[in-house]
């Protein structure tokens, strides 16, 4: 577990080179990588991937709000590379796959799913931002 | 219409159509885009009503009787969130201290002229740590990973090569999953991959378009139709040439996954 997080923790930091975000953010960004996954990796035992994703969401919501009210860092810089993780890229490749391979039934259920997980992925950060704050930022 | 009201609206127009290119080329999602150049607008005791679209900015400005409508496209578009961050900090200052339109078009042009702040052999890297890792959290052996450092590398290799033609965008994902695969069929001929679909997938997983389509859902949630559902096209396309890329090697060699 502590191997998969300090993991998780430099990887966040390459997303972050990759997009080139300020060093002072790095470690910050880092660190809510490594709550929401273990947020994530904990609720996954007991929810489905919907709702793990939904909540994983809007904890990363949460703390980019806490950051942009104590930093003044753009939400958009804070909640990218964490949300990364989370978003449906693989589960996409894995439909096109099945499809190709001429199981449509199996193909459009991957299809429902990736569009479901990024649904909660917006969802669980437009829920953070209205409930902790009402207007959206400059 | 006087004379003065117009040169003052024109001058503006310029400013405010520059920093929004700079935003949208930066990678600001569109709702926060056109929020934060209508702040711009009431700051600077102008009506304004701005429209974005995934590759292009127009922008209506009102004073007294004068009015004016200026459009402009964006062709280059990327995620740089120094410059983003940068640009949000320079959008809060102008709110806040009211600076001249002149001195804050030097203030932009200045910001626009900073150098990336990381060098590419970093990029390089990172590109390869991120595949990397996502083998080993798919369970890949050693050699396995080691193998996705070198397909990280091949990716960004080849992404920035077709990016930079022109009209490639597209062709760039297709021709980056199509060495990935046939590089892992190569492989697998020589040596032996536990899983060739995860290496693969391990592979492209930074073209695939996961951020592209939240980002589509988020700007149809905040009611951007026009360029949410252009996102959400754009990212299914890439989908599609992605998956393509993949499929055409395994297919010509005669590998199932």
């Amino acid at each position: 577990m502590i191997l998969h997080l300090i993991f998780i923790f430099l990887v966040t930091t390459c997303l972050c080179f990759i997009y080139q975000i300020r060093k002072s953010e790095l470690v910050f960004i880092g660190l809510v990588s490594v709550i929401s996954q273990t947020c994530f990796i904990h609720m996954s035992k007991s929810f489905d991937l919907v709702t793990t994703t939904f909540f994983t969401a809007f904890l990363i919501g949460i703390l980019a709000l806490y950051r942009r009210k104590y930093k003044k860092t753009p939400i958009q810089i804070t909640s990218l590379p964490p949300t990364i993780l989370l978003v449906p890229g693989s589960i996409g490749f894995k439909m096109m796959g099945t499809f190709m391979g001429k199981h449509g039934d199996g193909g459009a259920v991957l299809g429902f799913e990736m569009i479901f997980v990024a649904c909660a992925i917006v969802l669980g950060g437009m829920l953070a931002e209205f409930v902790f704050s009402r207007e959206l930022e400059l | 219409m006087k004379p003065n009201d117009n040169s003052y609206l024109t001058r503006h127009s310029y400013f405010l159509v520059s920093l929004a290119e700079a935003l949208l080329a930066a990678g600001c999602s569109t709702h926060r885009l056109e929020d934060r150049i209508e702040r711009l607008c009431i700051a600077k005791g102008l009506e304004g009503e701005i429209l974005i679209v995934p590759t292009g900015v127009q922008l209506q400005l009102k004073h007294r009787t004068a009015h004016i409508i200026c459009f402009v496209r964006v062709k280059k578009l990327g995620i740089k969130l120094s410059l983003l961050h940068n640009l949000s900090d320079f959008c809060d200052e102008i709110v806040r201290t009211g600076v001249g339109t002149r001195l804050a078009e030097k203030q932009l042009d200045k910001i626009l002229e900073l150098p990336d702040p990381y060098p590419q052999s970093l990029i390089i890297v990172c590109f390869s740590v991120v595949s990397t890792f996502f083998q080993f959290m798919l369970g890949g052996g050693v050699y396995d990973c080691l193998l996705c450092a070198l397909l990280g590398i091949v990716v960004y290799f080849s992404e920035r090569y077709f990016s930079n033609a022109k009209q490639a965008s597209f062709l760039s994902n297709f021709v980056s999953a199509f060495l990935v695969s046939s590089l892992c069929i190569w492989y697998q001929k020589v040596f032996h991959i536990e899983s060739i679909q995860l290496v693969i997938l391990s592979g492209i997983i930074i073209l695939t378009p996961g951020l592209g389509l939240t980002n589509s859902i988020a700007e149809l949630s905040h009611r951007q139709f026009l360029s949410g559902s252009a996102r959400f096209i754009e990212a299914l396309l890439v989908l599609l040439f992605i998956s393509f890329g993949v499929y055409l090697p395994l297919q010509l060699f005669g590998v199932s996954l």
